[in-house]
């Protein structure tokens, strides 16, 4: 909303300088977005008047002007090369010195031997209009009269002229909450408020107009058949009418206020709108094609071209009284309007428009931000209308529209009909009168006012003010110890303040006027300790470790695009966004894995493709079947999820499983096995699942399938990508152990054995390491696997390693004992195990640890078809 | 040397001297273990004169005896104390050998570091160091920290909070809507707002109970097209206090203590209305500029203020939709934006590199 100061004025009497005023206009909470000074442009430019006119001798195009600029007797003489002024026009006269738009400055020159003392302007060079076809005509010779007060007087500054004085315009940032401030006389009142300045609202005065003999119905029939939407409908007809230019002082503010100014008619409608925030419609009777106006909700097959050239269709689906708009259609009954928002082309006024059938209504606030937002078409009608406007303010609208009119058209020739078409509903929304209680109010805020200052505050508003009897009523108890059962003010909301309708909202207008700042500070009384849950512990945890595992944290969009899934695997359909800013953003993740291959790749792209990283966040699947048909609201299945992106040299799926160990280490994770296996996105022969004693899926470790890598854009081969995931609420949830408790520290000598078993392949380590720690019991106190070992023969083909592979790197010093290609046979590979023995209470005697590795020795040779290396 | 009895005591003298000299100019362990055994190995004049020891008489041979067992002595003193002497010379030519230049180490590259499996840090993203802070000073403050999902019904995101269908004020959030159920019924979460309604929600249930002292980070969704300020994937965190007595004073005395508990003892906020549907009063406020420190600069405008959030007292209609009791309780909300937030304090000058991963970004903090 952009408000003129000078518009301002015409309301209060304002001195303040612009700063201050959008000081306090922010501090109102109708916060200045910017602050833009008209006028200034005009500096040294002043109005003229023609005295003379000669030619140059020798020249074609140019004549010498001899004017008045107001500086008496003496008369300036200036070059000039248009001819469409007389002897006797007023006209401006930029002066040496001048600075016009557009940064030229005016010196005094000669031009073939005249002097020139300034230069005569067209609106062009003032930038006012685009008309650069003459010098702009500020008055004819004989039909102005030349008086300080209309600013025509020569020597008078231009600006004054044009009424766009030094005009400052503040655009303001209006909340959906306040219809009030969508309008200059709003914006006015709560500065005078706030000012404590006197406000001089409008007040009709009809008698001043010309009336007819006709009365409106007889000359344009109005019916509303549309009450809900329209809850009040006002029009009468002004005939007599030349639709012209409006006058510079109405073109220039609108255009300060950023609109468009078009003619007299359409002007004055807008200007009434800007200034009184009531929207209103000017049909040209005679193309009206029916004389008279039906309201009613719209029907499929309803359609209409609107002034912005469009062609609207409404009422067309059947989604019942959600989908439909209200309509205004002519006599009969064609529309020819939306209500509230915008009207047709048709019956658009135009220079040959001679009456008019002028409209001003009320709408419901909820049915034009249904059709407004159903059409994508915001108006500054229904910017205004969905908010609320005054139901009670149309009157005053539609007076000052015809008196404003009048005045342009000439107050001879215009003749408004006898009466006002005025149709209410009884749904009309009526002044509201609140109950409010001093103590309440207080007790809301943290203040100490009584309800004297209240009144002092809330009257210069437009609110009023009774105060009721007090009696100990039912609230009385609830409040708290120490107030008195205080006064109760009956207060009466204005009309243009539908946001105010209960008693908070009067406590937001006291504070509002008050000032915020004015308000105390103070602390609540009794907060409660404050803590992190468990679970939020444990994710700062989590975070923590891997940081500490050199992974950084990435944050990817939640959105995928199409076919990401579809390329690490997940084939059932994604949760779709209905309106995606762009189709590559149009599903909800179910994996954390492409947004962080997407990660990798751009920073691959970037030859800085060296990263691990990691996210914790959402993920979404569709909700089962059965829940999206039985429940009304069938809400994704949402988990908070961990992924794991390991992309340094030499990662992969080791580094992947290391990873999860770390974890599982640092979170007392037991029963959690690692399963080999195909995982969909993983190496075929690189990946495993982790599953929890319950047979739940916690999550996938292993290497990403080149193939994948490829279809995201990461064609390097050589790159090994690790990836764990990792249900987290799982993690840090049912599997976190809660009731971990310390062990004690043997202070006897250990006994360490290594044991190295041939097994077969298809044995995993974990179920070799299962069987021995069965077998050794409770005096076993570590084991680890330190080496694995197969012929150079038998490793994986897709592996170009052409040295055994020692998995283990901090064990990498230990060496096989004997002929590495002994004794391990094609399909059976060496896992050397460090098996730590010690008792809590002893020291253990050699019999307890032959008898011991005999055990385990045989255990895993029986279960595993296992037998040692030689 | 020929051993004679006579002057015994001179000889001694003369082998200690003899021997201080050798001793003193072997360089070498080979060499002194040379001079020990020219000095008193078999066919040293020492072990000569302890041969002839025998043939002399008790009471000589028992002097003449000490008297080499303190010449041996002191030999082989000497002899220790220059071999320390020579350990720790070739100890130190050693260590100088396996010298390291500690800036070289200091100075290698991150990455080639990173390659070899040293010591690098993975470092957290920037949201989740503010989001630490922040939760971390609302909780010692009293608070506990909320979350909810980040996919709601149209209810919690905006009819609860008193925006019905239709609610002009539901045009301040684009909002992304899912294909679930009935069009525009499911959609992403505008604010963590939601949180709040359910935490109100199961406090009337009975399983928390009031009052309610909490904050709400977490991620949040709106349809604006991305540019320096704004991404369509965002995060906020809220704060929600329901107590018997809560004023507007508490929440503006509250907003200045986290102010300046986590910008700063020099900056401070100050609160001007504004208008949410779920307040009332509702303010939006301000802190001191983070940049110029209120003196007025570019990123604020010259105003010496910037705009950090949003605030008000809980409106009674939402209480109203969550069942409790506005004449016995009241409230207050406030919301800000954690990448904001993380914007002002490290000056980000584009606000999509929160969600690009670029890792020179994310080694920054």
């Amino acid at each position: 909303m952009r408000v003129l100061l000078s518009w301002l004025k015409d309301f209060i009497p304002l001195e303040l300088s612009a700063d201050k005023i959008a000081e306090t206009l922010d501090d109102l909470g109708l916060v200045v977005e910017s602050i833009c000074r008209t006028g200034e442009e005009f500096q040294g430019v002043v109005v003229a008047k023609v005295l003379d006119i000669q030619p140059i001798l020798g020249a074609k195009n140019i004549q010498k002007v001899l004017v008045d600029a107001g500086d008496g007797a003496k008369q300036v003489e200036v070059v000039c090369g248009a001819h469409n002024f007389a002897e006797g026009d007023i006209v401006p006269l930029a002066k040496p010195g001048a600075k016009l738009p557009g940064g030229i400055e005016i010196q005094a020159r000669k031009v073939m031997g005249v002097l020139s003392n300034g230069m005569l302007c067209s609106a062009k060079e003032l930038a006012l209009a685009d008309d650069a076809s003459g010098i702009m005509i500020l008055g004819e010779a004989g039909g102005v009269s030349q008086t300080a007060a209309t600013g025509l007087e020569p020597g008078s500054d231009l600006s004054l002229a044009l009424g766009i004085q030094k005009d400052v315009v503040f655009d303001i940032s209006v909340e959906a909450n306040r219809p009030d401030a969508m309008s200059i006389v709003g914006v006015a009142r709560d500065l005078a408020a706030r000012l404590k300045l006197p406000f001089t609202p409008l007040e009709p005065t009809w008698d001043s107009l010309g009336f007819g003999d006709v009365s409106t119905a007889d000359l344009a029939s109005v019916t509303v058949e549309d009450e809900q939407y329209c809850q009040r409908f006002c029009a009468l007809v002004i005939q007599g009418l030349t639709v012209s230019t409006s006058p510079d002082w109405l073109r220039n503010r609108l255009l300060s206020a950023g609109m468009r100014p078009i003619n007299s008619c359409v002007d004055v409608s807008n200007y009434v709108m800007l200034e009184l925030g009531q929207p209103n419609h000017p049909y040209d009777l005679d193309r009206l094609g029916g004389a008279g106006l039906i309201v009613r909700r719209s029907i499929p097959g309803d359609s209409l071209v609107t002034l912005d050239g469009q062609r609207r269709t409404f009422g067309g689906d059947a989604r019942g009284d959600a989908g439909q708009d209200c309509l205004i259609c002519n006599a009969n009954n064609e529309p020819v309007g939306i209500g509230g928002i915008m009207g047709g082309a048709d019956t658009e006024i135009t220079s040959s428009t001679k009456q008019v059938l002028l409209e001003a209504a009320y709408f419901l606030p909820a049915a034009i931000a249904g059709t407004s937002r159903r059409l994508g078409l915001r108006t500054e009608a229904s910017v205004r209308f969905e908010r609320g406007c005054d139901p009670w303010g149309i009157d005053t609208a539609m007076w000052r529209f015809c008196s404003l009119l009048t005045d342009i058209n000439g107050a001879g020739k215009t003749v408004i009909s006898k009466d006002l078409i005025d149709i209410k509903d009884k749904l009309l929304p009526k002044p509201v009168k609140l109950s409010v209680k001093v103590d309440k109010i207080n007790s809301l805020l943290g203040t100490a006012l009584e309800s004297k200052d209240i009144g002092e505050l809330l009257k210069p508003m437009g609110f009023f003010l009774k105060t009721v009897e007090s009696r100990g009523d039912e609230d009385a108890s609830h409040i708290e110890a120490g107030a008195e059962s205080g006064n109760v003010l009956e207060v009466s909301v204005p009309s243009f303040r539908p946001d105010v309708s209960i008693q908070a909202d009067v406590a937001e207008e006291i504070a509002r006027q008050f000032g915020y700042s004015n308000i105390p500070r103070t602390r609540p009384a009794r907060p409660l300790i404050g803590r992190l849950t468990p679970y939020q512990r444990d994710r700062r945890k989590l975070k923590e470790v891997l940081v500490g595992l050199g992974i950084t944290e990435a944050w990817t969009t939640t959105f995928l695009a199409p076919g990401d899934h579809e390329k690490i695997g997940l084939r059932e359909k994604a949760v779709e966004v209905a309106n995606p800013l762009i189709k590559e953003e149009s599903f909800l993740r179910k994996s954390l894995l492409p947004g962080l291959l997407k990660a990798l790749l751009y920073n691959v792209s970037r030859q800085q493709g060296d990263v691990r990283l990691f996210e914790i966040g959402h993920v979404f699947d569709l909700p089962d079947n059965g829940a999206v048909r039985d429940v009304p609201f069938p809400l994704p299945v949402e988990r908070e999820s961990l992924g794991v992106l390991l992309a340094w040299p030499d990662d992969g799926a080791d580094t992947a499983v290391r990873i999860w160990r770390t974890i599982q280490e640092a979170f007392h994770i037991e029963g959690v096995v690692l399963k080999n296996g195909q995982v969909p996105t993983l190496h075929p022969s690189r990946g495993a699942t982790l599953m929890t004693h319950a047979e739940e899926e916690l999550g996938v470790v292993g290497e990403i399938d080149s193939t994948i890598l490829k279809s995201f854009g990461l064609v390097d081969s050589s790159r090994k990508v690790g990836w764990l995931t990792l249900d987290v609420e799982m993690l840090l949830g049912s599997l976190r152990q809660t009731n971990f408790v310390s062990r004690s520290i043997s202070r006897f000598p250990s006994h360490d054995i290594d044991l190295a078993f041939v097994v077969p392949d298809e044995v995993p380590a974990s179920a070799v390491k299962s069987t021995l720690v069965e077998a050794a019991g409770e005096l076993l106190e570590s084991i680890d696997l330190f080496d694995v070992y197969k012929r150079e023969d038998n490793i994986d083909s897709g592996s170009r390693s052409s040295k055994p592979e020692y998995f283990f790197d901090n064990y990498s010093g230990v060496q096989p004992t004997g002929n590495p290609k002994d004794n391990i046979d094609s399909g059976s590979r060496s896992l050397a195990w460090h098996l730590r023995f010690r008792a809590i209470d002893r020291t253990l005697t050699d019999e307890d640890i032959e008898g011991l590795i005999k055990g385990c020795i045989e255990k895993v040779f029986k279960s595993h078809s296992a037998r040692l290396r030689g | 040397m020929t051993f004679d009895i006579s002057n015994i005591e001179q000889q001694s003298q003369s082998l200690i001297q003899e021997a201080e000299g050798l001793i003193s100019q072997a360089n070498s362990m080979d060499e002194l273990k040379q001079t020990k055994q020219d000095l008193m190995g078999d066919k040293s004049p020492l072990s000569q004169m302890h041969r002839k020891i025998g043939t002399l008489e008790p009471e000589q041979r028992k002097q003449i005896g000490r008297l080499l067992n303190e010449v041996k002595e002191r030999i082989d003193g000497l002899v220790s104390k220059r071999r320390e002497e020579l350990e720790a010379q070739e100890s130190l030519g050693q260590r100088q050998e396996s010298q390291m230049d500690l800036t070289e180490v200091l100075l290698f590259s991150t990455s080639a570091t990173a390659a070899l499996g040293y010591l690098t840090r993975g470092h957290m993203h920037l949201v989740t160091q503010t989001q630490i802070e922040l939760e971390d000073t609302f909780v010692g403050m009293g608070f506990f920290v909320a979350e909810g999902p980040e996919v709601e019904t149209d209810w919690y995101n905006f009819e609860a909070l008193n925006m019905p269908p239709d609610h002009p004020a539901r045009g301040m959030w684009d909002t992304f809507y899912l294909n679930l159920g009935a069009p525009e019924s499911i959609l992403l979460r505008t604010h963590t707002s939601p949180v709040q309604i359910h935490l109100m929600e199961s406090a009337v249930q009975g399983e928390d109970g009031l009052p309610i002292y909490a904050v709400m980070p977490g991620r949040c969704y709106r349809r604006d097209t991305p540019d320096a300020r704004h991404i369509p994937v965002f995060h906020q965190i809220e704060g929600l206090v329901v107590d018997k007595g809560i004023t507007f004073a508490d929440l503006a005395g509250t907003i200045e203590a986290f102010t300046t508990a986590y910008f700063g003892s020099s900056i401070h906020s100050r609160l001007r209305p504004s208008y949410f549907p779920f307040t009332e009063p509702s303010a939006e406020f301000e802190i001191t500029c983070t940049i110029c420190e209120g003196v007025g600069c570019r990123t604020c405008s010259n105003t010496g203020w910037i705009e950090l959030g949003g605030c008000g007292m809980v409106n009674p209609r939402v209480f109203d939709a969550v069942g409790i009791d506005s004449l016995v309780w009241s409230g207050f909300a406030f919301g800000f934006g954690i990448d904001r937030c993380a914007q002002m304090r490290y000056q980000i000058a584009d606000m999509r590199q929160m969600l690009e991963n670029d890792v020179r970004f994310l080694y920054q903090f």
